[in-house]
């Protein structure tokens, strides 16, 4: 796992702002299959995570990677994240995270 | 006025053979935090960790605060068990730091048994710098379960820059009307660091016209003579005493006890407060 760098929080629409970068956001799993997932952002916007899900997949699936697009991901690590994750909590962190915030996250 | 104090930078020194740095060097400017009040368990994200400014191996601060203990929840991404003790790097995104876990005792040991590479934990340790470089002095590990805690965090370490940093008045009459985490005293009460404890059931009562007769009866039970009291204080003499109509002082009397604050004792119109005497 690479550590030499931050990962941002992000929502669907802020992946924009970090293409080529990595990031941290999760995601409600949506369909898998090998070696790739889809899911919807806590923003309600559709992500594609390339890499393969875990084994037993939750509702609620983080993800952290390099941005490759807009919407999609190049997974390095998966964490189930359950089935009773917030997603309006986490999409409002995202928000503070890289608004007035940002200077506490990366 | 704070003798006897209990000294938490040596108790959390680490393997117990290090210099008091408390005692060692104590500049007047920061008498002031060494109190009790000041002796935080402060949560933070890596990259406020690692930013801290610091005028020493373990003397730390942000915010105007000093830094005794931190909390932090992020992932395990290297871990290397030792005989004595546990290495490893938690990262939460923000940055990594280093850890160590000292095991000794057979608990510590089954604690860091349940910690495994990839997982989330909340770690509670003490801040340590060596050579510029920071690391962390665990002595509690908890896997995250609820992934909602990660979230917590984060806006938990917002909310306390925020408090921490925002201007807060001392004197007594600001100090009833602000909502304070801790529990109101008769006594004016400083501005305090924030504390991770009993969380703000004050909140949302800004607006509410009975909070000043709640906190006026509260400060009243608070008094040291009647927590002393093993009775409690009947309504009718708080009414008396306060000047405040008494069907006001049940109700308030009420919520408080609802809250948790303040339990009749011997029969329903005697009440006591539920803060220490």
């Amino acid at each position: 796992m690479d550590t030499s760098s931050p990962s941002a929080f992000v929502n669907g629409s802020l992946m924009r702002r970090y293409i080529g970068q990595k990031v941290r956001t999760v995601v409600q799993v949506i369909g898998s299959d090998v070696g790739s997932v889809v899911g919807k952002s806590t923003d309600d916007l559709q992500i594609f995570v390339k890499g393969s899900p875990p084994t037993t997949p939750t509702t609620y699936l983080e993800v952290i990677g390099i941005a490759e697009s807009e919407n999609s991901i190049r997974a390095e690590v998966k964490t189930n994240f359950g089935n009773n994750f917030d997603p309006l909590n986490y999409n409002e962190l995202c928000k503070l995270a890289n608004g007035e915030f940002k200077h506490f996250f990366i | 006025m704070y003798a006897g104090e209990f000294d938490g930078n040596a108790a959390f020194a680490g393997g117990g053979f290090m210099p008091s740095q408390s005692t060692a060097q104590a500049p007047e400017s920061s008498s002031a935090f060494k109190n009790r009040d000041a002796r935080t368990l402060l949560p933070l994200t890596l990259k406020q960790l690692n930013s801290v400014s610091t005028n020493g191996e373990s003397n730390f601060s942000i915010d105007g605060v000093d830094i005794n203990t931190v909390a932090i929840v992020g992932r395990v991404s290297r871990m290397e068990n030792r005989i004595t003790q546990v290495d490893f790097v938690i990262d939460d995104g923000t940055g990594c730091v280093e850890c160590i876990r000292w095991c000794h005792e057979r608990q510590e040991t089954e604690e860091m048994e349940a910690v495994r590479l990839g997982m989330y934990v909340r770690l509670h340790g003490h801040l340590k710098s060596f050579q510029g470089k920071r690391s962390m002095n665990v002595f509690s590990v908890r896997p995250v379960t609820d992934f909602n805690e990660i979230v917590h965090h984060f806006t938990e370490c917002i909310y306390v820059h925020m408090y921490n940093t925002k201007p807060r008045g001392g004197s007594v009459t600001q100090a009833t009307e602000t909502p304070m985490p801790q529990m109101p005293s008769t006594t004016p009460t400083p501005a305090r660091p924030f504390q991770t404890g009993p969380s703000n059931q004050f909140s949302n009562q800004f607006n509410d016209p009975m909070h000043g007769v709640r906190q006026t009866v509260l400060n009243y039970l608070n008094r040291p003579i009647h927590l002393r009291s093993e009775a409690g204080v009947h309504c009718d003499v708080i009414a008396r005493e306060l000047r405040i109509p008494l069907q006001q002082v049940k109700e308030a009397l009420e919520q408080l006890s609802n809250d948790g604050c303040v339990y009749s004792t011997s029969d329903e119109t005697c009440f006591k407060s539920t803060a220490n005497a």
